[in-house]
């Protein structure tokens, strides 16, 4: 009984911890000026502000560097996994460490490198993406390497039995079974790369400039209204992203 | 019977899972220093009415006594009921020593050392005190397992299915080991199990069980010849047919 | 013939990508490090040491991390040993702990801000009924971003925890229990041994997570306190490359430092 109030409690300090300053992102779009504590007046303006040009490129922007990094990622990703699950060679464990070495490593750390290394590509689209994914592909390569790993290496010796080519079991055979760690990579890559301030901050340009960006920008010159309004899309999309890609593996499921 | 030969005594035991009711209305006794076996398929009930006398789950209904005490409130960490698994459940992180050790320590035995040494000579596994469960055999697991649940002197021994990790040849070996230190200690036993031959040779009555009742309690002589059940004549009947399958096999080999 | 060629090709790929983008950068930059103006030397290394503001930074992002993830460690395992009986209950907290990993910290922070902040909403509202919520007091201070990293982090530290949990054999608290293992006798000797691998697991990942970010100190730092990445930021986007990369240097060398010293006692553990 003592637990089940304790474990109440935790959820009810969860929520408003976590929930709450979620909504206020919210209510920060819908909230032309906020001059009291508690808002009272609540309109539009801001969503119609995004419509400007400038703010529409920014969306479109984000998508694009999103889309473009992950399609690099997922594909690293999947091809590092199957090299690592089906294929043994020296320095096997070295080589997979060293590919997870970016995550022990800071973002600005990594941006500063990439700055310092690749000067002509500075102030580039190919810059910005080239950091989404050396931060992002680690994380992304474990996801999808833990899922292959657990297809039995039963059904891929039928295959190969059955007189299927290498080519033709890897996308009929071990894709589809490992869909789930590919689906969660997607997810994680469009997601981070959409949203994550740190990677973008020092790598940006003029031409290409985000929603990350732009909601750190707004809130420096104290525009908030914008930055609500990008949040929301960016909780939005995101959500919306974790369901679809929910929604397809679950039709799937059974084959 | 007598209330001083009972050894674990089950009245009206009911236990449900949500909307599945997986034991009904139980009913059965151990005497003291008997050892039963309760027979049947997976999935009858058989582990759950284990773990009910074992006080680590709680009956929706009815009693379960030890002896003369009523055991049912008492919760597993005080109702002193030793319990061996099938996986054998060692504390991996814990020599073999230690792993015996647990119990003792608990209870601030004093002659800890001397116990230890005593039951690892009775198990045979003197020399193994400093490996961890990993570096064990399943035979011997098994063994620490045992000496870790018996020498804290329980009051009754529940088995889970043991043997069904080891293999043929180490079953036959643990099997008479099991019953000899059984009886030698005089411990009521309540063994688990879906082997037939296996019950058939180790116990002294058998509980067949089906879908959460029983079914059909006898000694192995009783319920192998004169079966009263139509299902306990099924169920042990597939031992007569490998007996024959056996006795083809020779007079071909021949 | 045809497989080693295919083996060989796809490890260059593979390999090729870690070694251009991420140790050659680093290795340029620590080389840079040590020249100034052209020359090999300490000097960029001596002005770091000698500066107030550099030697707070590095002070304070370890400070900062150290509390947050004791804090962190301490409640996630209180939360997750209080709920892992109860499936729902499970089922609702991995579910609102997920919310965080998906979203920018920086966003996370501003909304903070505006819930607990000087005029914030929670703040103004418990001020209606005479109470002075407290959080605002030190929400800008390095207090206030430890506050920001616990909520923030608690999330990354539970769900492997969980994991963990649910890798016990059950049978092993059964057995504990039923040779009169209970409570806290059972969970100090029994359970956490299981799981201590998983714990300080989950505290390194966070420590690195918490010291390495900078999103969090932009939003809440108002400027006033610094962290190493943070000074990182702001030499660079003064143009000071040179003192950028010392920075970042001294930052490598701090995480190496850190997830050396945790892989010990990783190994320590790990009979």
């Amino acid at each position: 009984m003592r637990n089940r109030i304790f474990s109440a409690f935790v959820i009810l300090f969860l929520s408003i911890l976590i929930i709450l300053p979620l909504s206020i992102t919210f209510l920060l779009s819908v909230v032309p000026v906020w001059s009291e504590a508690i808002p009272n007046e609540f309109g539009l303006i801001w969503w119609k502000e995004i419509l400007r040009p400038a703010y529409v490129k920014a969306i479109f922007n984000t998508f694009v560097v999103a889309g473009l990094s992950s399609i690099c990622i997922v594909v690293y990703g999947i091809v590092g996994s199957y090299l690592f699950t089906y294929y043994d060679f020296m320095g096997k464990d070295f080589l997979f460490s060293m590919i997870l070495s970016p995550t022990y490593v800071s973002c600005t750390v990594v941006s500063l490198g990439l700055i310092v290394a690749y000067v002509p590509l500075r102030n580039t689209l190919w810059m910005m993406i080239l950091g989404n994914f050396v931060v992002v592909s680690p994380l992304v390569m474990k996801y999808v390497h833990s899922s292959m790993i657990k297809i039995s290496k039963e059904l891929i010796e039928a295959s190969y039995s059955l007189g299927s080519s290498k080519m033709n079991t890897f996308t009929k055979i071990i894709l589809p079974l490992s869909r789930q760690g590919i689906l969660a990579g997607i997810i994680l890559s469009i997601g981070m790369c959409m949203s994550a301030l740190s990677i973008m901050l020092m790598l940006y340009n003029a031409g290409w400039i985000t929603i990350p960006i732009y909601i750190y920008l707004e809130n420096t010159t104290g525009t908030l209204g914008i930055a609500g309004v990008f949040s929301t899309i960016l909780i939005v999309v995101t959500l919306m992203t974790v369901y679809l890609v929910d929604y397809v593996s679950e039709k799937y499921a059974g084959f | 019977m007598q209330d001083s030969e009972v050894g674990i005594r089950v009245e009206d035991l009911s236990k449900s899972f949500g909307s599945d009711e997986i034991i009904k209305n139980l009913n059965f006794q151990v005497k003291r220093g008997e050892f039963m076996t309760l027979l049947g398929p997976s999935g009858c009930g058989k582990t759950t009415t284990l773990r009910l006398i074992l006080g680590s789950i709680l009956p929706n209904k009815g009693k379960i006594y030890f002896g003369d005490n009523d055991v049912t409130d008492i919760p597993c960490h005080r109702r002193n009921a030793g319990i061996v698994y099938q996986n054998y459940a060692l504390f991996p992180h814990m020599t073999a020593y230690k792993n015996i050790a647990f119990g003792l320590e608990i209870r601030d035995d004093p002659d800890i050392e001397a116990k230890i040494w005593a039951i690892m000579a009775k198990m045979n596994i003197l020399g193994l005190e400093g490996r961890y469960p990993n570096q064990l055999s399943g035979g011997q697991q098994q063994r620490v397992a045992l000496a870790r649940t018996l020498v804290v002197e329980p009051r009754v021994l529940l088995l889970d299915e043991p043997l069904s990790n080891v293999d043929a040849k180490l079953r036959y070996e643990l099997r008479s080991e099991i019953k000899d230190l059984q009886k030698s200690m005089g411990i009521t036993t309540l063994y688990v199990t879906h082997d037939q031959e296996e019950a058939l040779i180790i116990s002294d009555r058998i509980a067949i069980m089906e879908s959460g009742e029983i079914v059909e309690v006898g000694s192995p002589g009783d319920l192998y010849f004169n079966p009263e059940k139509e299902y306990t004549r099924d169920f042990l009947g597939i031992v007569e047919k490998r007996l024959k399958n056996l006795e083809n096999f020779r007079k071909r080999a021949r | 013939m045809k497989y080693e060629f295919e083996k060989y090709g796809l490890l260059f790929f593979i390999g090729i990508v870690p070694v251009l983008f991420f140790f050659y950068p680093i290795f340029l930059m620590v080389q840079m490090s040590f020249h100034y103006e052209g020359a090999f030397g300490f000097s960029n290394y001596v002005k770091f040491l000698s500066s107030k503001t550099f030697i707070q930074g590095l002070f304070n992002s370890f400070f900062i991390s150290t509390i947050s993830v004791i804090i962190i460690s301490l409640m996630g395992l209180m939360i997750v040993m209080s709920v892992r009986d109860y499936d729902n209950v499970k089922r609702v907290i991995k579910l609102i702990s997920s919310l965080p990993m998906v979203f920018s910290s920086y966003i996370f922070c501003i909304a903070l801000i505006y819930a607990y902040g000087r005029t914030g909403i929670l703040t103004h509202l418990f001020s209606k009924f005479g109470i002075d919520f407290p959080i605002h007091k030190f929400l800008y201070t390095k207090y206030g971003i430890i506050f920001a990293n616990i909520v923030f982090y608690l999330p990354y530290f539970i769900i492997p925890l969980f994991s963990s949990f649910e890798e016990i054999d059950p049978n092993l608290e059964e057995a504990a229990e039923s040779l009169g293992s209970h409570g806290f006798h059972k969970f100090r000797r029994i359970i956490f041994p299981q799981v201590l691998h998983g714990f300080i697991t989950g505290m390194l990942v966070s420590f690195l997570l918490i010291f390495n970010q900078i999103s969090i100190v932009l939003a809440i730092g108002t400027g006033k306190t610094y962290t190493l990445t943070y000074l990182l930021f702001s030499q660079y986007e003064r143009a000071r490359i040179g003192m950028a990369n010392t920075i970042a240097t001294v930052s490598l060398i701090s995480t190496f430092v850190i997830a050396f010293m945790f892989q010990r006692i990783l190994r320590v553990i790990r009979r």
